[in-house]
């Protein structure tokens, strides 16, 4: 019989000060020192806040390596103006035109591909890759979010090279990168796209076109503005709305912005926090 | 903690595989537990493109390990909300009443110990008692490793109101009944 078991049931059993749910939520409470009546759920957070277990680091290679080739991509587009020394650039150009052949397989080749990996892995990197071809991500787009599901691809079709297709800038880029071969399938479709078949014009079209769109685009990312300082706007013009009975009035996600586009490393003295 | 979090931040957005591997492995298995938590038949597509969307913006954010793990929680979250939406328009997803009786939620907290847990489970067993304001607010912070503040812009709701749903939720674990029953005999 415990100590508090002549109270009432509705009755706090401990008295739970802001301190103490402070220190039970960070983890910070040691289920072996914590009073009896908080032992469970000390317990309980900190086997919620252990390190990686099970599958949740499975196919971290493959999802890293799609990370990092996003990452680079994104930070090479005018809107990361980022000064990079020329060995890395080459390293770009490399990385891309590896990356955005694969991303370009037909839908039958990158199924079995993707039957090789691990889930999480696989979309990770199937996603990446495939969101290559049509800039970073926007959190607020409902129509594209799935992964891969910007290359418009079936079997043995390759992906859509109209200038109206997202996957285009894609290709393109693997063509200006060099990574594209003109007997694959992409390069045929990019070569039947093109006005009088000319490739190169139509790309620095093509590339030229998504680098305005991202420029005049930043905003659509569901990162809100670039220039707010830490994402500390208030969330009520979130333009998120409820899902069922979960109250998902989204915030809108901001990434805070260097403010001013700079070439040299950032200082490293982080600002979104006191 | 991610040591020398700045310098990882600026190699990963500079596309360097080691940096995005320390911060895939350090921000995965929460993402992951969160989801899970969430919307299990999603989980892994939506931290997919949580993390894509990261790598697109990753060059350009700046501040410190705290606000990007609530920057990812957010995104998250609102891929998600993108994720239910178009299920709800689609209402492709039915579940059928046999599998929601062979799924009851979770073990029963009378027949484990926290330490049998795995950290899903705990995470169940953690909101198993709570409304969904309480348990979102609970896994953010226990799980996200979120501050009060960063919930409450999250969930587009005061700090205040966050504070009171994280107490009752806490007061509510400890006097969960099945609890009472394994806490009873400690003393």
């Amino acid at each position: 019989m415990g100590p508090w078991s002549d109270l009432e049931p509705e009755m706090p059993r401990y008295p739970l000060d802001d301190g103490t749910v402070e220190a039970l939520l960070r983890g910070a409470v040691s289920p072996d020192d914590a009073p009896p009546e908080l032992r469970h759920a000390a317990a309980l957070v900190a086997s919620a806040r252990r390190g990686p277990e099970g599958d949740e680091l499975r196919g971290a290679d493959a999802a890293v390596a799609g990370f990092a080739v996003a990452a680079l991509h994104a930070a090479g587009t005018p809107d990361h103006p980022r000064r990079r020394p020329m060995r890395r650039k080459l390293m770009s150009a490399r990385v891309l035109a590896i990356a955005a052949p694969v991303a370009l397989l037909g839908a039958g080749t990158a199924a079995a591909a993707a039957d090789a990996l691990p889930a999480p892995a696989q979309a990770a990197a199937s996603s990446a890759l495939a969101h290559l071809d049509v800039s970073v991500p926007n959190p607020n787009d409902n129509g594209n979010a799935g992964h891969g599901a910007p290359l418009n691809t079936s079997k043995g079709k390759g992906p859509d090279a109209s200038a109206n297709s997202p996957a285009t800038f894609g290709l393109c880029t693997a063509f200006t990168a060099g990574g594209l071969s003109d007997h694959s399938v992409a390069y045929r479709n990019l070569y039947n796209a093109a006005p009088s078949h000319d490739i190169a014009t139509y790309c620095a079209g093509v590339i030229s076109a998504h680098q305005s769109s991202v420029n005049g685009g930043a905003n659509d990312n569901g990162t809100g503005s670039g220039n707010q300082p830490n994402g500390n706007q208030g969330s009520d013009n979130a333009p998120d709305n409820g899902t069922g009975s979960a109250p998902f009035t989204t915030p809108p996600v901001s990434v805070p912005s260097k403010g001013k586009p700079s070439s040299t490393p950032p200082s490293g003295v982080p600002s979104s926090r006191p | 903690m991610i040591d020398d979090f700045d310098r990882v931040l600026e190699a990963a957005g500079a596309g360097e595989e080691w940096a995005a591997a320390v911060l895939f492995r350090a921000f995965q298995p929460p993402l992951l537990r969160y989801l899970r938590w969430q919307e299990p038949s999603v989980a892994d597509d939506v931290a997919a493109e949580t993390w894509l969307a990261l790598a697109g913006q990753i060059a350009r954010f700046d501040g410190d390990e705290a606000a990007l793990r609530a920057w990812i929680f957010a995104v998250a979250r609102k891929r998600l909300a993108d994720h239910r939406r178009r299920a709800a328009r689609r209402k492709t997803d039915p579940v059928s009443p046999e599998e929601l009786l062979d799924n009851p939620g979770g073990p029963d907290p009378a027949e484990v110990t926290a330490d049998s847990l795995s950290a899903q489970e705990a995470i169940a067993e953690l909101t198993a008692a709570l409304s969904r304001d309480q348990a979102e607010v609970l896994v953010l912070r226990v799980v996200g490793g979120m501050s009060v503040e960063e919930v409450a812009r999250a969930l587009g709701k005061r700090p205040g109101t966050i504070r009171v749903l994280q107490h009752r939720a806490l007061r509510r674990l400890v006097q969960h009944p099945a609890l009472a029953d394994v806490l009873a005999p400690e003393v």
